[in-house]
């Protein structure tokens, strides 16, 4: 029965221009994970095609657990029409690079059983294969997720940890753009991708450059990733007028967190994705929603609100299939979301307003000495509480001095000969310390923290 | 998403004509009505053009003799909808002898409508696009004020409706402009597709003497010769279920010729040009009469394929070679198919994005459920076309339509 002709579109071609996509995300990956600290000195020649090993193992677990499982259930189609090199392809690039070889398989593998094959294998999954197999990291091995995870050696140096970067759990207070920014670089650096991350999600130029190409060539549900990150952008922007910060902000929630890469690469699965237009904007809105709200909360964002909307995608493309005839199905769930982007945007502003206190600062002692508040704080630092001692006579501070400390010797001694504190008495929105960035900051908030307390 | 697919192969230039059947089988079926009363006996001599069966029912059309000759019996022979029909079975004695019936005026502006609807019923005009309805229903109601005539064929391999426009635009202008004198339309609109230049200068000749004649060139994307989606591209107006809701009424141009044959000479609906194309030596419009063996007309033209399609590639049913030409099938192709393995679907969405009923039908692939209004399907086949995976799509829609009956 006919019809008697057919198209050129092929599922195959489909998979190999994405396989195009991801090629310069890989090798920038290599460049910047394994290059970069190679010829720095930093590593060996192992360490230079350590990344390409890392993302080889894990598409060769996919692809083997796949393979064995159709060769000894199945048949010779199944596994001509799995592609399981994917899952773990995807997975490998979204870890830390500094996990144990053996958890990357076993994510690996998990994402292709528990992804892909208990649902009956390609194209019947409900959930993102890679991300199911990220979660089950995520749950089983938080510890291995610290900020040094991301860092390759030579960033590891570079960078002399900074604030808690987060690829995964960005940001969830607001900061400035010193805390959030700086000691990565600049806001370019974080859309070319020269800073600490997993793999794939550092570079948003490069996702972008796939985003492009995908769409050119016709294989790419593009509306999702354009609703789902102009959503986060709106909302960090309602955040940032109602909080007086600048566009930095925004810019930097969708260049972070592996939102670029997740939106892109993950929300765009096409088996796990809607197929109609209205489901798709839908898609994109609510998960945009659920990614902030879920960063603000401090849990992973984009992975978490990608792997929930994919329960839902069913019910979206329901409305979606009655839009195509009649537009009005769809208004109660678009106005809904409309309304959830100003109420989030509004609730984490007016929760980040009030929340004035530092979690890291504490106030031990507060006493009035004639016309002397004498103030004795700690502040956390590197490498544990710095006590100082701090008075103020009539809205200045007179005297700055740390009781205690454990910040590193030599990192201690650069904020010694730079005559920071001093420069700190007399103005508080002075530079931090390069080179000893962390207790510079530590010391610099002590002081915007006992005024923020005494002006009160 | 507006899909092109390629023409394909073009046949030649010159129409021929195959008027030699030995035998003809008349199907009787009009449009997709198989209730048809016979009124021929074995053995009775038959004109050209007599009657030998009417439908049943409201629309009291005649089904007529394309040769002259003897009625041999009845016989079961395949039609264009891929099934075994009844037809009558006539020895042509080669003579095309006519009875004289009733007279026709000379100039046919000058038929009021009663006469008008009779003589489009009397003849047996049928709507020769796909459907096979009932022309002369159309033209009841007083509300039309629109006719578009649909020379824009958009199924690849077939060009019938281009080489009757080609041999006979006088003829079909002249009866075009005695449709919208007699019904009291205000315009008439030619459709015809935008690479098809050698219509646009003919038409762009003769056309200039018809003030009420426009022709409009459509886009060149699959599924533009659809009734819907014609009225939407040129008016811009939708419609419910009849494009009469909105004072239009659309024939096709094989149609338009066949009424004026009907008015101007008393012509019943006997032959039509088909093309018949596809891995054929010699693909080639052909004036065939109604009834004709397919086989014998395909033999001559160098048969390389493997199986035998009545209709378009999109929308056309595999058929044995005991085809028998009806009035509302346009092309016969010969093709070398082979069946792709489908593979599992991929959500791509793709054939959501090009059905042009505004169906979902991976959803309903996967769902079945009637909310997703599969009665809307026309079976166009670009579900299908289009599927990476190769899955036959409109197939699962079939499936649900005939579920929700």
């Amino acid at each position: 029965m006919g019809p008697y002709i057919k198209s050129n579109n092929k599922t195959s071609k489909i998979m190999i221009h994405l396989m195009i996509a991801l090629i310069p995300i890989i090798i920038f990956s290599v460049y910047k994970n394994g290059y970069i600290p190679y010829s720095k000195g930093y590593v060996g020649f192992g360490g230079l095609l350590y990344p390409l090993f890392f993302i080889l193992i894990g598409s060769l677990t996919s692809f083997l657990t796949e393979t064995i499982y159709g060769l000894i259930f199945k048949n010779k189609d199944f596994i001509k029409n799995s592609y399981s090199i994917f899952p773990g392809l995807f997975l490998s690039l979204i870890l830390p690079l500094n996990i144990p070889i053996i958890v990357l398989i076993l994510g690996s593998f998990i994402a292709s059983f528990v992804g892909k094959l208990i649902f009956g294998g390609f194209g019947k999954n409900v959930f993102n294969p890679a991300l199911i197999g990220y979660i089950f990291i995520v749950a089983s091995f938080p510890s291995l997720f610290t900020t040094n995870a991301y860092l390759n050696n030579y960033e590891l140096d570079a960078i002399s940890k900074a604030t808690p970067l987060t690829n995964s759990s960005l940001v969830s207070g607001i900061g400035s753009y010193d805390e959030l920014i700086k000691p990565y670089g600049s806001l370019s650096d974080f859309f070319i991708g020269t800073v600490p991350g997993s793999l794939g999600e550092t570079s948003a130029l490069l996702c972008v450059v796939a985003f492009v190409y995908l769409s050119i060539v016709g294989v790419i549900k593009w509306k999702i990733p354009i609703t789902y990150i102009s959503t986060v952008f709106i909302i960090n922007f309602i955040i940032s007028r109602l909080l007086g910060v600048g566009l930095y902000y925004p810019i930097f929630s969708i260049l972070t967190g592996g939102l670029m890469f997740g939106s892109i690469f993950m929300a765009t699965d096409p088996v796990t994705s809607p197929v109609t237009n209205v489901g798709q904007v839908l898609y994109g809105l609510f998960l945009g929603i659920l990614t902030v709200l879920l960063r603000f909360t401090g849990v992973e964002g984009v992975a978490t609100s990608i792997l929930i909307m994919n329960m839902f995608v069913f019910t979206l493309d329901r409305i979606g299939a009655k839009s195509r005839f009649n537009l009005c199905n769809s208004l109660v769930s678009l106005f809904v979301s409309v309304v959830l982007i100003f109420v989030v945007g509004i609730y984490i502003a007016s929760e980040s307003r009030g929340e004035s206190k530092d979690p890291d600062f504490e106030i031990i002692s507060k006493e009035l000495n004639g016309d002397i508040t004498n103030y004795v704080v700690n502040q956390k630092g590197y490498g544990g509480n710095i006590k100082s001692s701090i008075d103020i006579k009539e809205g200045n501070i007179i005297s700055f001095e740390v009781l205690n400390h454990h910040e590193t010797a030599n990192k201690y001694e650069l904020i010694i000969d730079d005559n920071y504190i001093d420069k700190l008495i007399n103005d508080s929105d002075v530079d931090t310390v390069s080179g000893a960035t962390i207790t510079s900051t530590a010391l610099k908030k002590t002081v915007i923290n006992v005024m923020e307390d005494y002006n009160e | 998403m507006k899909v092109k697919i390629p023409k394909n192969r073009l046949t030649e230039e010159k129409v021929t004509v195959y008027n030699k059947p030995k035998k003809v089988y008349i199907p009787l079926i009009s449009g997709n009505d198989i209730n048809i009363t016979i009124l021929v006996n074995k053995g009775e001599y038959v004109y050209k053009g007599s009657i030998v069966g009417k439908r049943k029912g409201n629309f009291r059309i005649p089904i007529c003799s394309s040769v002259s000759g003897t009625v041999i019996g009845f016989e079961d022979r395949t039609c264009f909808n891929g099934e075994k029909v009844k037809c009558v079975a006539i020895e042509n004695d080669f003579k095309e002898k006519i009875e004289i019936k009733s007279s026709v005026k000379k100039s046919i502006n000058k038929y009021n409508k009663e006469e008008f609807l009779e003589k489009l019923r009397e003849n047996g005009i049928i709507g020769m696009g796909g459907a096979g309805f009932p022309t002369y229903v159309k033209y009841e109601s007083k509300k039309n004020n629109t006719l578009i005539v649909n020379a824009a064929e958009c199924e690849p391999f077939v060009t019938a409706d281009e080489k009757i426009a080609l041999s006979k635009c006088e003829e079909i202008l002249e009866a075009i402009d005695a449709i919208i004198e007699i019904n009291n339309m205000k315009e008439a609109i030619i459709a015809i597709e935008k690479d098809n230049i050698a219509l646009k200068n003919l038409f762009d000749n003769y056309v200039g003497t018809y003030l009420k004649i426009k022709v409009v060139q459509v886009p060149n994307f699959y599924s533009v010769g659809w009734e819907r989606t014609l009225v939407k591209e040129i008016t811009g107006k939708e419609y419910d279920k009849l494009p009469s809701e909105k004072g239009i009424i659309v024939n096709n141009i094989s149609t338009i010729y066949a009424i004026y044959e009907a008015l101007k000479y008393n012509k019943p609906l006997i032959e039509r040009i088909i093309t018949f194309s596809g891995d054929l030596d010699h693909p080639r419009d052909i004036l065939v009469k109604i009834g004709t063996p397919v086989k014998e007309v395909i033999e001559e033209l160098g048969v390389r394929g493997n199986v035998i399609i009545a209709g378009g590639p999109m929308m056309g049913v595999k058929v044995l070679d005991d085809l028998v030409i009806s009035a509302n099938q346009n092309c016969v192709l010969n093709l070398n198919y082979s069946f792709t393995k489908e593979s599992p679907c991929i959500n791509c969405g793709r054939c959501v994005s090009v059905c042009p009923a505004k169906l979902s039908p991976v959803l309903i692939m996967k769902n079945n459920k009637p909310y997703l209004d599969c009665s809307k399907c026309i079976d166009c086949g670009l579900c299908s076309y289009v599927c990476p995976a190769k899955i036959n799509v409109r197939e699962y829609v079939r499936k649900a339509k005939r579920g929700d009956e």
